[in-house]
């Protein structure tokens, strides 16, 4: 009987029929599961790692204040910084020139997560292919604007004020766990 | 001095009618199906395979030299690069490293987190492994499925770490990012709901007589040579070696969690096939169980040496200020001395080894690939199987050549 049945699957192509019911219903019933892409953007989650932008505050002014820590962290030597003393007010300094090579950047995020005053953040700009490649070379004001464009609500600018003494005495009453050593 | 030709028909008779020779066929390296840029000279006897010789080295870029002018972190997203379809792992079997040669371990949900999205990647890897394996054959479908169930997950790694391949998110001491609720949620559905898609994949293949036909005996390696030529991963397992590293010396939340070790007995084509479709249902239980457990806690050592301080607290904090710019641009100081980790990803058991002189970049860093020697069990995998079975060779040891040529 078994054999029978082994030799009616042989002969009948059973196991390719089963297939074909398998795609056949996927056809039929199963709902469509691509994108059409140009048309159709995809929904992208918080916190996805695009172009890299700078950003502002609410004032107008840019945040970023020279320091070049975003230059040491990039693992791909992208960033350039140039820093210079503001003419307006002398204590402060600014990004002179500052100069992200897109065709270099790997979009790893480390730049955002070194920079001391979150200038800095990723974008959900992704559709970069151009055919000028000094397009790509993005400059202070380009990131800037696209800034301006991803992240419109922006943050005050700080004052020196209690309120941040405050917070100071409460994250050092949160006790962060230490590590333990001597075991890996 | 001239040759004479035979004039009888008696004399005719006893040479042979046909020249034959061994044919030099190249494959590749622009062949889609050698899984990147590979080439095989392979020489042939009618449609046997007689001898073949790999040549590696298309997609060298160099990693282990850049490794040695960067900073320990800045590493991590070269190491995504290795191994294209399966970053974490590589972030993770090299944080691994490097956690060994500082002495330093992770908190109790940090190793969780870990122990979820590496069983997460493996069931992509496999997926990936299962879809190319099949179309290498000619079943399409499956490839279409396969790919399906992978955008799910890559779409949870979006959500995770803002990247679908290029994942970056291990860190020395922790990871970069906790899980949000939605990924959980997301996560689980997809766990509870994945047995009906390895059905479906079994419906496709298991009993069908084509795929039967070119897996089963196919590229035969016993348990023995499997060893000696270095095998690891599935691979080994097909073969009925009982050797995974997440058993052997278990890290993360592997030894928390009850799961076992398929094994192979043939060590066909079809055992290796057998082994990781199993291994796909042990991963689901993995998760399943790390999901279940998963402490509260810290995602991140609190170790400003060596892992960035929290951002808020640079931003009121001078000392972590100060880690912070020290940390970015010179790195952490790492103790002199060498160190070897594996780990047990999906393709095999792949290790860092990290030789320091003190200070903030390694002095060499060699990376044990399981598809580089892999690739050297290749010849004596393909001896006396027909040229058609090379392809399903390539597509057995699950190579990629981005991890295989470094
Ligand atoms: S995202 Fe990475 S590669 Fe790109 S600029 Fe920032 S640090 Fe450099
Ligand atoms: S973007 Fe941030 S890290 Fe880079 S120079 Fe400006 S302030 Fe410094």
């Amino acid at each position: 009987m078994a054999m029978g049945r082994s030799l009616f699957k042989t002969v009948f192509f059973s196991e390719i029929l089963q297939g074909l019911r398998l795609t056949m219903k996927h056809l039929i019933k199963g709902k469509s599961i691509t994108e059409l892409y140009p048309h159709q953007k995809p929904d992208l989650p918080d916190g996805w790692r695009g172009a890299i932008v700078h950003l502002r505050y609410d004032d107008g002014t840019e945040k970023c204040v020279g320091c070049a820590l975003c230059e040491a962290a990039c693992p791909s030597h992208c960033i350039t910084v140039i820093s210079a003393e503001r003419p307006d007010l002398p204590q402060k300094r600014i990004a002179e020139t500052y100069i992200l090579d897109m065709t270099k950047c790997v979009f790893c995020g480390f730049c955002v997560q070194a920079c001391p005053v979150t200038a800095l953040a990723s974008s959900k700009e992704y559709e970069l292919a151009t055919t000028d490649k000094r397009k790509l070379v993005m400059t202070k004001d380009t990131m800037l604007t696209l800034g301006d464009k991803y992240f419109p609500i922006r943050e005050k600018r700080p004052e020196y004020s209690d309120e941040k003494i405050n917070l100071y005495e409460k994250l050092k009453a949160k006790n962060y766990p230490y590590a333990k050593k001597g075991e890996a | 001095m001239a040759v004479e030709t035979p004039h009888t028909t008696e004399e005719k008779k006893t040479l042979p009618l046909l020249r034959t020779e061994e044919l030099l066929l190249n494959l590749g390296p622009q062949h889609p199906s050698t899984h990147g840029v590979l080439k095989v000279i392979l020489t042939l006897e009618g449609e046997k395979v007689v001898k073949s010789e790999p040549i590696l080295g298309f997609l060298h870029r160099g990693v282990e030299k850049i490794a040695e002018t960067v900073t320990y972190n800045q590493f991590i997203p070269h190491t995504d690069r290795l191994d294209y379809v399966c970053a974490m792992y590589n972030n993770f079997a090299y944080v691994r490293a490097v956690e060994k040669i500082l002495n330093i371990s992770v908190p109790e949900r940090a190793e969780y987190l870990r122990t979820i999205v590496a069983e997460v990647q493996r069931i992509i890897g496999h997926l990936f492994w299962l879809g190319t394996q099949a179309l290498d054959i000619g079943a399409m479908t499956v490839f279409f499925f396969t790919f399906r169930d992978r955008e799910v997950l890559l779409d949870l790694f979006e959500e995770l770490c803002g990247a679908r391949l290029t994942t970056s998110w291990y860190r020395v001491g922790g990871v970069e990012r906790d899980f949000t609720q939605k990924f959980i949620d997301d996560l689980s559905r997809f766990i509870e709901s994945f047995h009906t898609k390895i059905e479906e994949y079994d419906t496709l293949l298991v009993n069908n007589r084509i795929w039967l036909a070119r897996t089963k005996d196919i590229a035969v390696i016993s348990g023995e040579d499997a060893v000696a030529y270095g095998l690891s991963g599935s691979v080994l397992r097909g073969s009925g070696v009982d050797y995974d590293l997440r058993k052997v010396s278990p890290y993360g939340a592997y030894d928390k969690v009850e799961w076992s070790v398929p094994l192979g007995t043939k060590g066909d084509t079809y055992d290796r096939y057998w082994v990781r479709m199993e291994e796909l249902k042990e991963s689901t239980k993995i998760i399943r169980q790390c999901l279940a457990q998963l402490p509260e806690g810290e995602y991140k050592a609190y170790l400003p040496q060596v892992v960035a301080p929290p951002k808020e607290r640079v931003f009121t904090d001078m000392e972590s200020m100060i880690y912070q710019f020290k940390l970015y641009t010179d790195g952490f100081k790492v103790p002199e001395g060498d160190v070897y980790c594996g780990t047990e990803a999906h393709k095999g058991e792949l290790g860092f080894y990290i030789v320091s002189q003190g200070g903030g970049k390694p002095y060499r860093l060699k990376i044990r690939a399981p598809s580089f020697i892999h690739m050297g069990a290749f010849d004596f995998m393909a001896k006396g199987y027909m040229i058609a079975d090379v392809i399903t060779i390539f597509g057995t040891y699950d190579i990629v050549m981005g991890e295989c040529d470094r």
